[in-house]
């Protein structure tokens, strides 16, 4: 849907312009009101246009952008005027932006089998641009929810790139409207709201496992649930070399779970279990087996998770290891996944190291770990454990077929969501036996010190 | 020296990005960059005379072996349409067909798991070296298969293949 409305906004400007273009990223969160508000004074963007919508959709739509690059798209469309002036550039900067505007619209109309009705564009840049943005954080703090695009439409030889934030923001009975069409491949949309709820539940309890069994003191950054483009998903990844762990899972749903560590991260994990420093940024054989142990476990967690809450069962495969280019580490889940589908509802979230004052460390630049690992162990409790300054993150990607998604989210009980606490209290030494010992499967002998330790040293508590 | 940004960093819009189920034209120098190719696979198309290059990068074998035929996915994801798409392009933009040559890369199985359908990768690669074949477009290197991930480079001004990999360095290939 996503790329869809993108694809069609890009043929407009092409046809427009004559210059050919393409859109190299589409992608759909649900958003909340303040990951609307964060968009929009995020500061990269200083001018914009909205317009309201009727009929199918009813809401608010608005394009966020550079006002110095549209400036400079614009100047292709006016390329037989010698010196274009201001307000001619503008006339075709807010022309360009209806246009595109129009494009996403009509896609998501046709996806919807409706039709739209787009109000005038309104233009502000500078001092009215605060005023221009208003009325949307109004209407996104009503609904509670927006639909948040994010996309650049760049000329086809790179020459003029546009990137822009495009943020629709339906009217609450706008989308339930049309996530309850009858139609056998829709998703009731409150099905979807509870389907994120769900995942942000299982980041919190890997949080703490994660928190549990290395003693760093861990945040969730949560990025909600995405509908995207499986073709966009390497895009969003670092192109630096990665420490990955993937899962295949089966059960309803079936799909790929797969963390991701940046070198350093992995480093700090190894040196948090089982005391041992990269070499080169590589890791020993014994630091693989900790880092997939870890993994193991906390996959463990996530779909056992998700398994109750849908009533049923998913079991996963034993880990499998890359150490590689980012963007290649997705590639072989996308390339299995884009024989049956397109598109993927994408749960992405990010698990991160607090320091001692309670914040994100964030940075993935710090000097590698130098921790004593035995203290790891042991002080987790209070968070003396964590160096803060050190960063430490996973990304961890879901991606479940989409067939099988929908399905599941039929079964999906939302008042068992609603009861489930959004804190998990689960704990390392609360796993089964049967738990641990399958993650000791993994390199086929012991549990290393690590894991090990981090259940011995949970008698605190 | 063009600049943009892109994801608020500026870079040299002299590199073109090439992603998962494209294909772009370069004909003025520009270097064709595609990163962290895994199991799809790319191909490197270069016509020495002119300088026009073209890189592919393909996700799976056949559009008519597609399981349920999708209009929404583009002829750019399958390596067979893919190639021939890039080629006539490249012919547009100037390129002389029976100079061009081809490059093959990719197509590595990093994981081992079950629900990775087994030889998706490996018959990417052999439906576009039938495709260039079939083309009459000489192979003139490859690098494909493994279990590492690798970036492409085709420089446009040179004919250039480079290969940056996590672990085993870069290559001209």
């Amino acid at each position: 849907m996503a790329r869809e409305g993108a694809g069609l906004a890009a043929d407009r400007l092409t046809r427009l312009t004559g210059v050919d273009t393409r859109v190299s990223v589409s992608r759909l969160d649900f958003a909340t009101p303040e990951d609307v508000h964060a968009a929009m004074g995020a500061g990269e963007y200083d001018a914009g246009i909205r317009v309201d919508l009727t009929g199918g959709i009813e809401g608010a739509s608005l394009m966020l952008f550079d006002e110095a690059q549209a400036r400079s798209v614009a100047h292709d469309l006016v390329v037989d005027v010698a010196e274009p002036t201001d307000r001619l550039v503008r006339t075709a900067v807010t022309e360009t932006c209806q246009i595109m505007n129009s494009g996403f619209v009509d896609g998501w109309a046709d996806v919807l089998r409706t039709s739209v009705d787009v109000s005038t564009p309104t233009y502000a840049t500078g001092d009215e641009f605060g005023e221009l943005l208003e009325p949307v954080d109004d209407r996104a703090r009503r609904a509670g929810m927006a639909l948040l695009f994010r996309n650049r439409i760049e000329t086809a030889d790179g020459a003029a790139s546009m990137a822009f934030e495009h943020c629709l923001v339906p009217d609450m009975e706008s989308v339930t409207e049309w996530f309850a069409v009858d139609d056998s491949r829709g998703i009731a949309y409150e099905k979807l709201a509870g389907f994120d709820r769900m995942a942000q539940q299982g980041a919190s309890e890997v949080a703490t496992n994660l928190t549990t069994m290395t003693g760093i003191e861990m945040n969730v950054d949560i990025r909600r649930v995405n509908f995207v483009s499986l073709d966009a998903i390497p895009e969003s990844v670092s192109t630096d070399p990665q420490v990955a762990v993937a899962f295949g899972f089966e059960g309803l749903p079936s799909g790929f779970l797969l963390f991701l560590f940046d070198e350093a991260s992995a480093g700090r994990l190894v040196e948090a279990t089982v005391g041992e420093s990269p070499t080169d940024g590589r890791l020993s054989a014994a630091g693989r087996d900790a880092v997939q142990e870890i993994c193991n476990v906390m996959a463990s967690r996530l779909l056992d998770g998700w398994a109750n809450l849908l009533d049923g069962t998913i079991d996963h495969t034993t880990p499998s290891y890359c150490h590689d280019l980012g963007p290649a580490v997705v590639d072989p889940l996308i390339v299995g996944l884009s024989e049956a589908q397109e598109f993927a509802f994408v749960f992405d979230t990010r698990v991160e190291a607090v320091d001692e004052a309670g914040r994100t460390a964030g940075g993935r630049d710090g000097a590698p770990a130098t921790g004593d690992a035995s203290n790891a162990h042991t002080t987790n409790a209070d968070g003396d454990g964590a160096d803060a300054e050190e960063p430490f993150d996973v990304d961890i990607y879901v991606i479940p077929d989409q067939g099988e998604l929908e399905a599941a989210l039929d079964q999906l009980d939302l008042g068992r969501v609603r009861e489930t606490p959004t804190t998990a209290d689960l704990h390392i030494d609360e796993l089964t036996e049967a738990e641990l010992a399958d993650a000791g499967e993994v390199d086929g002998g012991e549990l290393v010190n690590g894991v090990d330790g981090a259940a011995v040293g949970r008698g605190d508590e | 020296m063009k600049t943009h940004t892109e994801g608020g960093h500026e870079v040299d819009s002299d590199r073109l990005t090439v992603g998962l189920s494209e294909w772009r034209v370069a004909a003025d120098g520009e270097t064709l960059v595609s990163s962290g190719v895994g199991s799809s696979v790319v191909v490197a198309l270069y016509d020495p005379r002119t300088g026009v290059a073209g890189l592919v990068r393909a996700v799976l074998p056949r559009q008519s072996e597609a399981s349920a035929p999708r209009s929404s996915a583009p002829p750019a994801k399958y390596a067979d349409t893919a190639v021939r798409e890039a080629l006539e392009a490249m012919i547009e933009a100037g390129a002389s067909y029976a100079a061009v040559q081809g490059w093959l890369v990719g197509g590595s199985e990093m994981f081992d798991l079950d629900r990775l359908s087994a030889g998706t990768a490996g018959r990417t690669v052999e439906t576009a070296a039938e495709t260039l074949d079939r083309l009459n477009v000489d192979v003139v290197g490859r690098a494909v298969g493994g279990d590492h991930g690798r970036t492409v480079e085709l420089d446009a001004a040179t004919g250039e293949v480079s290969l940056r990999t996590a672990h085993h360095g870069t290559r001209h290939l």
